[in-house]
């Protein structure tokens, strides 16, 4: 078996690779699509798909973090309880699961809404997120000074959980007859926690200060 | 620990006769958690189907 020397070290180079610098983030959803246009008839049901956006926030140092937007696709299903309230729920690859309500209190709903159309809604939503990742901090050589020189590495396991819940308000316009334009201000706010092993088995909680 | 984030969004949707529509957004939102901070633009893309 000459050869397991050589498949040890590949395999440890394809799992080190697959864990590479992973920060440890916390991320909220910034996909919104809250047409205020809502059906005026029951059981009105709409299906969509498409790529949404989570700001990262980074929560340790590290010249590698990626810090922004990252992009993930996303399901999503509406379906309307009442004339003008909407159940919506949907969810993305990074295992996000929001579920929200929709009220139109103005303007007229989608069958009868015509060109220059203005309605207003607002949303109430919730989302769960639960992000876990084995992490490898990269190794470095240090004190180099001598022939001897020391290794450092880091590995380990970092988990959140995300409790957030959204508020909004939407209004649209509809240019024309098939093209509406919407949009508005929201707010989220929640609970993020989590805790961070590493590989001498400490264990501490996330805490916003790294 | 308590997070937040404040923002706003533009969307522009258009619906086909037979029932599929294209929706383009842009979202400019602040995120908050303890002591850190962070502006983001976001631009997501849907396409969905009217039953």
């Amino acid at each position: 078996m000459k050869y397991s020397p050589l498949l040890t070290s590949l395999c440890l180079i394809i799992l080190l690779s697959a864990c590479s610098t992973n920060p440890v983030s916390v991320s909220m959803s910034t996909s919104r699509f809250d047409n205020p246009e809502v059906s005026s008839e029951p059981l009105s049901v709409n299906l969509a798909l498409g790529s949404g956006s989570r700001t990262i926030l980074n929560i340790e140092t590290d010249d590698k973090n990626f810090s922004g937007n990252d992009i993930y696709a996303f399901a999503r299903g509406n379906i309307t309880a009442t004339k003008g309230l909407e159940i919506s729920i949907s969810s993305d690859v990074d295992s996000a699961t929001h579920i929200g309500i929709k009220y139109q209190f103005y303007g007229a709903h989608t069958e009868q809404s015509t060109k220059g159309n203005i309605s207003q809604a607002f949303t109430l939503g919730y989302e769960r997120n639960e992000t876990n990742e084995w992490y490898y901090s990269g190794g470095d050589y240090i004190a180099c000074e001598s022939l001897y020189c020391n290794y450092v590495a880091e590995s380990g396991y970092w988990q959140h959980d995300t409790d957030v819940y959204d508020i909004a308000w939407v209004v649209c316009y509809k240019l024309t007859d098939r093209d509406i334009i919407y949009g508005g201000p929201f707010y989220q706010w929640g609970q993020l926690s989590g805790y961070k092993s590493t590989a001498n088995n400490s264990t501490e909680p996330l805490e916003s200060d790294g | 620990m308590m997070a937040s984030m404040v923002g706003g969004n533009l969307a522009i949707e258009h619906r086909f006769s037979f029932g599929l529509g294209l929706a383009g957004e842009i979202v400019y939102g602040n995120l908050n958690w303890g002591h850190y901070s962070q502006n983001d633009t976001s631009f997501n893309f849907k396409i969905d189907y009217q039953f």
